[in-house]
């Protein structure tokens, strides 16, 4: 009788139950992804230290999303925090920032077909020309110069100085947009400067100290770069704390044009524009005419989020801004007219932290 | 038929004595049969405290305070690992909202406001209590969650000159020490203790959250697989040392003085989607703490007066960075955290009449922390800030009739410039059926805990006008201690219902860090439930079952950040709705088997509990085995012991993308010399 005892103790404790996870491709995940021509890529950056970063696609024509696109047809996980995407060649090129992987995939079919590993802490990327590929980085004052066919590094660019600088946090390079033989990049974070680099002899042959940290760029036109400057974003910033502003830059002079401050304080991020306008996010979304002589005295689209965390326009005029509501669930992002009215609204990945359109 | 039954029983008592005891040895010495009549202190009416055993605390020299909570109790222990951050929550709150105390001084980081408790040796620990939910409240406040209040004691100390080497060797490059000096004579105890735990720590596992690509010549993918992969970087070193000094000059005083320094150093492995791990980096975690308690208890028949005044002090390194390409390592963290606590306690009880004792406690907490980030900065990110907390309650314990028994309180507490409001709680027992030793026990408090210096100052993103988090909560239990003929049995279940408003949780922004706000409004509820038994199943045996289980409900009762907001009504992300742990001892002669399991059901990483990819980590089942001999001769006695970790070699995760180890095992010798015996 003792040993029944016993062995339903020992029974007792041997109970284990090690589940599988429900559903591992998610309520609104299609196996078969929606992979028309045109459309919009969101990438959710996910939380920091934890591999839920994931590729969202976005139809306008049907109004559909599909989540979780890389992963439906890799079957692995993209990683940890996902910064930015480009298109290279007809492939799609994504960096994973915190998991210092760039991964090359099919556009179609969203099967890798190729990655770039070596480079610590990738964030924008940029082509060249042909097939030489930038990749600038958050913690390095070097951006990588990759081949876009081998998938290889074959360089790298050196800001010159910038690790000599007082507060570099090791350096940092951030957006780039290419305008004829040149380009732009940004030094957001801890930085100061635009620099301009010779895409010939992938040499930095400018810089511009616009102010703490230049945070965004858009092209209004080839001669003239916008820059959205956040200022520091913080008191005690040891690179600087003022207040953030909007920067017009003469290509040609390579000089400031002009400049707009903006409230000391305001968080300010993701500059776009579509030839006419200029858009950024700022306590809502903000919006104002290239050749306009003033800020705006409100938002263009208000809105009390204080976690709206990317910004779009399409070549309609439509804009899209992504929300990550708690940072820790699904966010969304609602589709708006050019004239600021809601179209529609659809949940992405979570942090939904940048865009790239398939034209 | 009866004198075997009382032959049982002493057996038994004999028994539970040596696995008390743990690593104590056997006499041959036959113990006197006692009966034992326990009365409930009138300090524990209405209380829900759970015991730790002193088996599990002296189990194996390589267990931490989270290694036995994990087992021995009904929290959630969220670690990633041997020596990694382990945090303690009760009742479905965040770690910040357990108070740790040892030996009364508050070992809560200032900082952080949580306790890692893979710092924490059980070897070092003599006593452990958890206080659920308000009980916590009769101990400190602060407690949302509750209390746990470690302890050392003098009477752990043997008469005489005694001594205590243990080594162990195990998997990973595993070396474990721990060596024990004692010498008690007259008014005088002192004891020593150092443990010293080194490992490599690079199990082997499948990365299953990672595929690597084989290519064709004309680099084509053409295959892919999980690659096996080390624990990189998971290497560490702990040192720690204890002194103990009692001194009893009659019976009515006694002083002890207890001093802990811990000097670590850990690396931290990188996460199981990390690519750049080939690369030369950094990331690495260092900590030298001293703890001093000087306490000073006075007790008449009626009259108990204990004071307590501690320092402390703590040095913690955290270094991250990796190596450009032109060799010159790129310091993207180099923080510095000193952080002093200065700490006065006064308690009184006073047995008015037999059945009321009067109770005041004030204490005094004063904390500074200086926290510098140099990485590549010429201006440091800094703070330097000091706060003085500070607490006051009176509380009354009436033991109205035989069955019915009262504690009221009322406490105050300061954190600042900013005083609470009064905090009230109110704690009942009533006999319901004294054979079952059978009592029904109910509680109901307020409660509030006040940000961390980190909270409020942290550069970037401290937010010092953050507001207290408040709490309410109640509990309802029945608790059960009885003998059903030799067996002896104990048996409770508790229901609790918790508010937590102004709940400050960090969250990204858009300005390129984190930073708290007073955000969530979470209300918990559950139940707790333990129960434990022994049987005498034949002659020179015993076997022990102790058991726990928790249902937690803990959810997001916030107003929806917008309608899209889908973590309204959701369990909270890390809290397991139901967690069950086990331990099953079975004694023989010299022979003693452990058998010990951990369940936790799935967690969500999500606040809004999606089924997606990494919303969620299953639900696990992790059981330890070890299997004890011991040898007794005449100059010394020897133990020898096998541990087996996750016997069943469990795939799992406590967090996210950090791989626990699989089956793996460790020795132990113990050597205790019998000088003068």
């Amino acid at each position: 009788m003792k040993i029944k005892y016993f062995l339903f103790a020992v029974a007792t404790m041997l109970v284990a139950c090690n589940n599988e996870p429900e559903n591992p491709n998610g309520p609104g995940t299609s196996t078969n992804p929606d992979t028309p021509s045109t459309g919009l890529y969101i990438i959710n950056e996910g939380m920091y230290g934890s591999p839920s970063a994931s590729l969202s696609f976005y139809n306008p024509e049907t109004d559909v999303v599909t989540n979780n696109v890389f992963h439906s047809a890799n079957g692995y996980i993209l990683g940890d925090v996902a910064s930015s995407m480009t298109i290279i060649n007809g492939q799609g090129w994504i960096s994973v920032n915190n998991s210092g992987i760039i991964y090359i995939f099919d556009l179609s079919t969203y099967k890798e077909k190729g990655r770039i590993q070596g480079i610590n802490s990738p964030r924008y990327i940029c082509q060249a020309s042909g097939d030489k590929v930038y990749i600038s980085q958050m913690y390095s004052n070097v951006i990588k110069i990759v081949d876009a066919k081998t998938y290889k590094i074959t360089g790298s660019i050196t800001v010159p100085e910038m690790d000599m600088k007082p507060s570099f946090m090791g350096g940092s390079t951030e957006e780039m947009i290419k305008v004829g033989d040149y380009v732009y990049c940004n030094c957001w974070s801890y930085q100061r400067d635009l620099i301009k680099i010779d895409t010939k002899t992938d040499k930095v042959v400018a810089t511009l100290d616009l102010g703490v940290q230049p945070k965004s760029i858009a092209l209004s036109d080839d001669t003239t770069l916008w820059v959205l400057v956040d200022g520091g974003s913080w008191n005690g910033n040891p690179a600087g704390y003022e207040a953030p502003k909007l920067v017009a830059v003469d290509l040609a002079e390579f000089k400031v044009k002009k400049s707009y401050e903006l409230p000391l304080g305001d968080s300010v991020a993701h500059l776009e524009c579509d030839g006419n306008y200029l858009y950024w996010l700022e306590n809502g979304v903000q919006r104002m005419a290239v050749d306009a002589t003033e800020l705006p005295s409100e938002a263009f689209i208000p809105s009390t989020s204080w976690s709206l965390y990317s910004l779009t326009v399409s070549e309609s005029g439509d804009i899209y801004v992504a929300d990550a509501i708690d940072y820790t669930q699904s966010g969304t992002v609602t589709r708006y007219d050019s004239e600021g009215n809601e179209v529609s609204i659809f949940m992405v990945g979570v942090c939904p932290a940048n865009f790239c359109w398939k034209n | 038929m009866k004198y075997r039954y009382k032959a049982y029983f002493a057996i038994f008592t004999l028994l539970a004595v040596f696995v008390a005891r743990g690593a104590d040895v056997v006499t041959d010495k036959m113990l006197d049969e006692v009966r034992v009549i326990a009365n409930r202190p009138m300090s524990e009416i209405g209380l829900q405290k759970t015991v730790i055993d002193s088996v599990a605390l002296r189990e194996n020299i390589s267990l931490s305070m989270a290694d036995v909570l994990n087992f021995g109790s009904s929290l959630f222990v969220k670690s990633a690992g041997r020596a990694t951050l382990s945090t303690v929550s009760f009742r479905g709150t965040a770690p910040s909202h357990t108070v740790v105390v040892w030996n009364g001084l508050p070992i809560n980081s200032p900082a952080l406001g949580m306790t890692d408790f893979s710092l924490i040796p059980a070897y070092l620990i003599d006593r452990a209590s958890l206080y659920h939910g308000s009980s916590s409240l009769m101990q400190s406040s602060g407690g949302l969650g509750g209390m746990i209040d470690l302890s050392n004691s003098a009477i752990d100390i043997p008469q005489g000159f005694s001594l205590q080497y243990v080594q162990g060797v195990g998997s990973f490059t595993t070396l474990d020490q721990f060596l024990r000096l004692g010498y008690a004579v007259g008014k005088w105890s002192f004891s020593t203790r150092a443990v010293y735990s080194y490992s490599k720590n690079d199990f082997k596992f499948v990365n299953t959250d990672k595929m690597l690509n084989i290519y064709d010549d004309d680099n084509n993918i053409i295959s892919q697989y999980h690659p096996t992969e080390r624990n990189e970087n998971g290497g560490y070193s702990d040192f720690h040392l204890l002194q103990q000094i009692y001194f009893q000059p009659n019976r009515n005083n006694r002083l002890g003085l207890n001093f802990w320094y811990i000097g670590s150093s850990r690396n931290i492995a990188p996460t199981t989607v990390d690519y750049i791990a080939d690369r030369r980096y950094l990331n690495k975690q260092r900590e030298n703490t001293f703890r001093g308690v000087l306490s000073w208890g006075f007790s008449q028949s009626n009259f108990r007066l204990k004071l307590n005044g501690g320092y402390a002090h703590t040095w913690l390194a955290y270094d991250y960075g990796f190596t450009l390409p032109n060799g010159y390592m790129n310091h993207l963290t180099e923080s510095r955290t000193n952080t002093d606590t200065y700490f006065l306690k006064a308690t009184a009880d006073w047995l008015l009449l037999d059945n009321l004792m009067l109770s005041a406690k004030v204490a005094l907490d004063y904390n500074n922390v200086c926290t510098t980030n140099h990485a590549n900065f010429a201006t440091p990110l800094a703070y330097d800030e000091s706060r003085l907390d500070a607490e006051a309650s009176i509380s009354a314990r009436w033991q109205t009739t035989r069955n019915l028994a009262l504690t009221a309180m009322i406490s105050e507490s300061m954190a600042g410039r900013s005083w609470s409001p009064v905090i009230p709680a109110l704690f009942v027992d009533y006999a319901l059926y004294r054979p079952l030793g059978l009592m029904a026990k109910a509680s109901i408090a307020r409660n509030y805990h006040a940000p961390t210096l980190n909270d409020m100052y942290f550069q970037p993103g401290g937010n010092p006008d953050l507001e207290s988090e408040s709490g309410f909560t109640y509990d309802v239990g029945l608790s059960m201690s009885t003998q059903f003929g030799i067996v002896p049995v104990k048996a409770s279940a508790t229901w609790f219902d918790s508010y937590i408003d102004n709940w400050i949780i960090w969250l990204p922004t858009n300005k390129g860090f984190f930073s708290p706000r007073n955000m969530k409004s979470v209300h918990s509820s559950g139940v707790e439930v333990s129960a434990e038994a022994s049987v005498v199943p034949f002659k020179d045996a015993a076997i022990n079952l102790a058991c726990t289980y928790s249902w937690t409900r803990s959810v997001n009762n916030s107003e929806a950040l917008s309608q899209y907001d889908n973590s309204v009504g959701k369990q909270l992300p890390y809290v397991p709705l139901h967690s069950f742990s086990s331990m099953l001892g079975f004694d023989w002669r010299q022979w003693t088997l452990l058998l010990k399991g951990s369940y936790y059901s799935k967690r969500y990483t999500m606040s809004s509990n999606e089924d997606v990819i990494s919303g969620s980590l299953p639900g696990y089942f992790v059981c330890n085995l070890t299997l004890e001999r011991r040898f007794s001769w005449r100059p010394l006695d020897l133990s020898a012991k096998l541990a087996i970790n996750n016997l069943f070699d469990a795939d799992y995760q406590t967090v996210m993308s950090h791989p626990m180890p699989g089956i793996n095992f460790e020795v132990f010798l113990s050597i205790t010399p019998k000088f003068g015996k």
